[in-house]
């Protein structure tokens, strides 16, 4: 496979410069289009960037009909180059529209933001039941269900154990306990966590995360544009996606096997020419230069972010303000 | 209305299990589509299938998610690998397992009427 045909590599051409994130939690008399714009607004105030600087404008439909770029757009008074909106799905494939549209030459300054009011708006990611039908006759109801049904299949599986699963739980609850915008900040142990009755077993509360209102924004910039924006870029190295579109007649459908195939190719993606590696690999430092980013500063995961002070980052990307 | 499974509600009722077997390539659909995903055909005809199977996974609901499940938690919501390839939402009776072979019976849920529910075949001694 020849360098730069690797699927997955974008080798640092785009970099995230800024990040930002409104209050979360419930967040009353605001509709989740301004949260959207409300989020913006704090990305590029903590970043010190102009909204002028803006040539591309991500969104994604938000519960209830809001988050087209039409209104946002419109909010947040931007006639940019090139607009987009996400039927569903945030974080991963905007980012990799952005990256795309900045490779393509659509754009050179993305900022993908979102925001959404389904805590207030009384959203229970629940089911109209009546009708005959699965979800009605034997209660398959809310996303705890295939998450727990997976989580069962995994114990059987590799023998991972409740313990084990506690530990992402308490690992982001350190996180959360340093993030001023944390909703749940109150130190959890393990133990704490076994203690927890069941929900959908073998989940607890501790391993669903809440419905929440808030707005989100993250920028996006040519490589070139990026060192004008920020002194701390957050170069992407490779992005990778796959759907399991075929859903329920898949085999395996809620383990989710397809995340394997999307590792194999993203940690593809930043070695050099494109070939396959191993992790220890992708943690050598880019060519890109940078070198606060997780891969080449050494640290074990991406989660070493989480150990920092938020405020310290303030503003540019890994921060949360 | 090809994707209508109140076909395979009612026979259940009359305790069979049935789906949608392609008229093309005899790929079983389930949920059920005016489609197949194997070969794109179209045409399909309701047949019985085996009733056996073996429990993919299942999941123990403590929380009523809707009022009207209020006083039927704790229970429990099982994916069950059929025979015929088939990935079936269903109840398991007596104590639930993964990995283990079920056979389909026909029991009354609530206000639904018979529906097929899942148990383990009774012993061959
Ligand atoms: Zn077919």
């Amino acid at each position: 496979m020849g360098g730069g045909s690797a699927p997955g590599a974008i080798r640092g051409r785009s970099a995230i410069v800024a990040v930002g994130n409104t209050a979360q939690g419930t967040v009353p008399g605001i509709s989740a289009d301004e949260l959207a714009v409300e989020a913006l607004r704090v990305t590029l105030d903590g970043a010190g960037i102009a909204k002028s600087a803006l040539d591309g404008l991500i969104t994604c439909k938000s519960y209830g009909g809001f988050g087209i770029d039409t209104e946002i757009g419109r909010l947040a008074g931007l006639n940019p180059a090139y607009s987009a909106t996400l039927d569903y799905g945030t974080c991963n494939f905007s980012l990799h529209l952005a990256c795309a549209a900045i490779d393509a030459g659509l754009a050179s300054t993305v900022a993908i933001v979102y925001g959404t009011t389904q805590r207030s708006d009384g959203n229970r990611f629940s089911h109209p039941l009546g009708r005959q039908d699965e979800a009605s006759v034997y209660g398959f109801l809310n996303v705890a269900g295939p998450a727990a049904m997976a989580f069962r299949r995994h114990q059987h599986l590799y023998g991972t154990t409740e313990a084990d699963l506690g530990r992402v739980a308490v690992s982001q609850r350190r996180y959360a306990e340093q993030n001023p915008l944390a909703i749940f900040r109150e130190p959890l142990t393990l133990d704490d966590y076994l203690a927890q009755p069941y929900l959908v077993a073998p989940l607890r509360r501790a391993d669903m995360c809440m419905i929440s209102d808030g707005g989100a924004c993250l920028v996006v910039a040519s490589a070139d544009r990026a060192r004008e924006l920020t002194d701390r870029p957050v170069h992407v190295m490779g992005i990778a996606q796959q759907t399991g579109l075929r859903d329920r007649q898949n085999a395996d459908q809620w383990l989710r096997p397809w995340i394997r195939q999307v590792a194999d190719r993203v940690y593809a993606g930043p070695a050099s020419g494109g070939r396959r590696s191993t992790r220890s690999t992708s943690r050598t430092r880019p060519a890109c230069g940078c070198c606060r980013c997780w891969s080449c500063t050494g640290s074990s995961s991406p989660a070493g972010w989480g150990r920092r002070s938020p405020r310290a980052r303030s503003g540019t990307a890994g921060g949360c303000r | 209305m090809t994707a209508d499974d109140t076909t395979f509600w009612a026979q259940a009722r009359a305790g069979r299990l049935v789906f949608q077997h392609c008229a093309g390539c005899g790929y079983v659909r389930w949920p059920a589509a005016g489609v197949c995903p194997q070969c794109l055909g179209r045409g399909y005809e309701w047949k019985p299938v085996q009733p056996v199977g073996t429990v993919w996974s299942y999941a123990v609901y403590h929380r009523a998610y809707s009022a009207a499940l209020k006083d039927a938690v704790p229970y429990n919501v099982a994916l069950v690998e059929l025979a015929c390839g088939v990935r079936l939402l269903t109840r398991l009776v007596g104590e639930p397992a993964v990995g283990s072979r079920v056979e389909a019976r026909f029991e009354e849920i609530g206000e639904h009427g018979v529906v097929p529910v899942f148990a383990p075949p009774p012993a061959t001694a």
